[in-house]
């Protein structure tokens, strides 16, 4: 419908949408190009035998791996800064299909609606979408941003990388951790913004850039 | 002061004016009007039998001031909401909402369609985990290079 002329204009908060994740198909660098990504924050891992604390990292109930985790240093501590015996942050991440039925929906959402409102929803996870071409990890996943572990470099390497995050992604897990952090509801347009600034000024940055990633040519 | 959908709200507890005065009534005894309208909530002021006005004291009237903002914020809310909930109707994914559930209890969906319907469908988040407000914050980019000194000299197990 045309919009009538001289109507009452949207409002920002109409125009932008809060949803957190970016489509399944928009976490992952595809499998042919991830080798161009450096490791970074936001990457999927297999699991290392243990942290640099030598806490092994294995379910309790049976001592299998934990399904896996996701690196949440700075990007530049995984780089060439980076030595073997560097303690990385990760977080450990829970495969979707073991929760609650209805506590599902709102892990991949990061919202529920009750009572007319919408609540954000398990602030301490992000979703992560299944990566297609892992046969372990196809299916829906989520951080548990209250477990995480420092695990020494040479280790996480050698675990392996499941797949490289998307740059669009990684500003969605940012915001998501910002959130859970402070307690801050920033836009995402907000995020991407700081973030293309960071890019743009790294003089360390490897591998391709965002679209969005260099200020500096606008 | 967090209201649910089907309460009667704050209103509910409000009583009607019980007691009426004329204007006349109220010219001679004002004093006597104003102490009673802290007991008796609000007065009905009336002239030859038409109701002229109500004679509210100054908290009660701040109650309903109040209220009506509250009230009028829970329905932007709900209203903000209503889209959402009918988009995944139409759509078939359940999505987590207590209305849907009460729409359409048997629905059920896999990962990735209520992965992508959050994706695309624009929300309006209001509230946070347990129903408390948001802070809501700007993060204005400022372009320029952050130099950062060398940060191994530290002895961090000290």
């Amino acid at each position: 419908m045309t919009p009538e002329l001289g109507a009452q204009k949207p409002t920002r908060a109409q125009l932008i949408s809060d949803a957190w994740y970016p489509p399944p198909e928009g976490y992952w660098v595809s499998e042919a190009e991830q080798n161009q990504y450096p490791l970074r924050y936001g990457d999927l891992f297999f699991t290392p035998p243990a942290s640099t604390s030598g806490q092994r990292l294995v379910r309790a109930g049976d001592g299998q791996p934990w399904h896996g985790v996701l690196a949440l240093s700075p990007s530049c501590e995984m780089g060439a800064k980076a030595k073997p015996t560097s303690a990385i942050e990760v977080a450990r991440v829970v495969p979707l299909s073991a929760q609650p039925q209805d506590a599902q929906p709102a892990i991949i959402t990061g919202w529920q609606e009750k009572d007319g409102r919408v609540l954000i929803a398990y602030a301490h996870t992000v979703f992560l979408a299944g990566v297609p071409w892992s046969a372990g990890h196809r299916d829906g996943m989520f951080v548990n941003l209250r477990e995480t572990v420092r695990v020494s470099m040479a280790d996480l390497s050698a675990a392996g990388r499941v797949s490289a995050m998307t740059h669009d992604c990684r500003v969605c897990v940012i915001r998501r951790e910002l959130y859970y952090r402070y307690r801050w509801l920033v836009s995402r347009e907000d995020v991407q913004a700081n973030e293309a600034s960071r890019v743009s000024n790294d003089s360390d940055f490897v591998g391709p850039r965002p679209q969005w990633g260099d200020v500096r040519r606008r | 002061m967090a209201y649910q959908l089907g309460d009667p709200g704050p209103l509910a507890g409000l009583a009607p004016p019980v007691g009426a005065l004329t204007s006349t009534q109220l010219h001679a005894r004002t004093a006597e009007a104003l102490k009673r309208v802290q007991t008796d909530h609000w007065l009905v002021i009336t002239h030859y039998n038409n109701v002229e006005g109500y004679l509210v004291s100054p908290e009660r009237l701040e109650f309903l001031r109040s209220s009506v903002v509250e009230l009028e914020a829970l329905r932007q809310e709900v209203a903000a909401t209503l889209p959402l909930v009918l988009a995944a109707a139409r759509s078939g994914v359940a999505i987590p909402s207590e209305t849907l559930r009460r729409l359409a209890p048997e629905m059920a969906s896999s990962w990735a369609d209520v992965a992508t319907f959050a994706a695309t469908a624009p929300v309006h988040i209001s509230r946070g985990e347990s129903g408390e407000g948001l802070a809501r914050g700007r993060l204005r980019a400022a372009v320029g290079r952050v130099e950062e000194a060398d940060d191994d000299d530290l002895n961090l197990d000290a």
